[in-house]
């Protein structure tokens, strides 16, 4: 008799947003149906409170406040722009500038030479230190425990240090107090020491065919001094 | 705060909508005479009432509103575009977790029987009060169709276009909107007569 509920329209019929089809149709259900007169009363009520609902004037500040904001704003953009735009144009000139090249040119070679000091120092052959008394010096630095003899570079005791050099994978050289001792070269088939003063021992395993001795005074059973 | 009746018309047409793409400040400033009342008075009741944020919310829109501008293209009627930037701002808005005091918080209501007749010239101002502060106690999809209805005046159609829904949507939400009135506001049924 009722047919299907109307609860859902009750909204738009009150506010005549249904086709007059509909809205008959929801009118007629109305005068039959209890639950949804109920529930169309209580839409009702909403609506009317709704009703009370009202345009409000906007403070008078208000425009002068968002006038601020806004200039604050393009102020912001307009700098953004600025720096995107203006920037690129600039560098560009300047890397015209003589002094500029000058610059430019001096920090590319430096890094240039420095990179290949490095390269350089990294890749020398070099052989092990080990610090046995006192404070030897490598170059003009004093070493640790453990440090590193590089082609080229002397190593230097004095009246109270003593170290020992690792050649290669063929025996050690002691070096005594008050001595220095250069290393020249190291290679596969060959190993040089250079001794400016002082003395050092060394005890080698090699065949004696291939141990020279300069400026030594007698070889002795694969050691010598 | 000055309480209108009565909605003014705004006059903004295409030319004054180009004129602000161009950034003509002018322009703009027509805009926001004609729709600063409208814009204000939805973020005010969205924020229970709290007029500092509500104003502060406005500007919010309107500088959004003079930065976007360039992009509407004139393929929906401008004020759904700029209805879609007050409901988009003001959810954010709530959703960034701040808490503005309600109405009611401030403005307890009494039951007829218990006031003087002194205070009844206050009833109709209380009766509203009362209306607004349950107005920011829905929750935003249910309050959003409501203020577009009545501070707005649009159709279910234009509330449709503005909340990206179908009209079955905003008519159920509506449904939902007004029994949540009726039953906060029940006790007040009889101030409707007085007010009205």
């Amino acid at each position: 008799m009722f047919g299907k509920h109307v609860s859902k329209d009750l909204s738009a019929y009150c506010h005549g947003e249904l086709t007059p089809h509909d809205a008959s149709v929801v009118a007629e259900h109305l005068i039959g149906c209890q639950q949804c007169r109920a529930e169309f009363e209580e839409i009702k009520l909403g609506v009317r409170f709704a009703e009370r609902l009202s345009e409000f004037a906007a403070p008078d500040s208000l425009w002068n406040d968002l006038e601020v904001r806004l200039d604050a704003l393009i102020d912001a953009q307009v700098g953004y722009h600025k720096i995107a735009h203006d920037e690129p144009s600039r560098f560009r000139t300047a890397i015209w500038q003589p002094r500029f090249a000058a610059i430019v040119a001096t920090l590319i070679l430096a890094a240039g030479l420095g990179a290949y000091w490095f390269y350089e120092r990294e890749s020398r052959p070099s052989w092990e230190v080990a610090r046995l008394d006192g404070s030897p010096l490598i170059g003009s630095a004093k070493m640790n425990d453990q440090s590193r003899l590089a082609v080229g570079q002397w190593l230097e005791t004095d009246n109270v240090s003593r170290a020992k050099i690792q050649v290669a994978s063929i025996g050690q050289v002691e070096v005594d107090p008050n001595s220095r001792v250069r290393l020249l070269e190291t290679r596969p088939t060959e190993h040089r020491l250079e001794l400016a003063r002082g003395r050092m021992s060394a005890r080698i395993w090699a065949p004696p065919s291939s141990i020279l001795c300069s400026n030594v005074a007698h070889p002795a059973d694969g050691s010598f001094s | 705060m000055e309480q209108r009746a009565v909605m003014a018309e705004p006059i903004i047409d295409e030319r004054v909508i180009k004129d602000c793409q161009q950034g003509d400040r002018e322009a703009f400033r027509l805009l926001f005479d004609a729709y600063k009342d409208r814009v204000f008075s939805i973020a005010l009741y969205s924020f229970g009432g709290d007029q500092t944020a509500a104003s502060d919310v406005t500007q919010q829109i309107f500088l959004k509103l003079m930065t976007s501008i360039g992009q509407f293209r004139g393929e929906s009627q401008f004020t759904t575009w700029l209805h879609r930037l007050v409901v988009n701002a003001c959810i954010d808005e709530q959703r960034r977790g701040r808490r503005y005091p309600g109405y009611g918080e401030s403005l307890p209501v009494k039951n007829t029987s218990e006031r003087r007749p002194t205070e009844r010239r206050y009833e109709r101002k209380e009766l509203a009060d009362s209306v607004k502060a349950a107005i920011s106690e829905l929750k935003p999809k249910f309050r959003m169709p409501v203020l577009l209805k009545y501070v707005e005046g649009l159709s279910y159609e234009e509330i449709a276009d503005v909340l990206g829904c179908s009209k079955g949507t905003v008519a159920s939400r509506l449904n939902r909107g007004h029994k949540e009135l009726a039953r906060r506001l029940a006790h007040l049924r009889d101030h409707l007569v007085l007010g009205e």
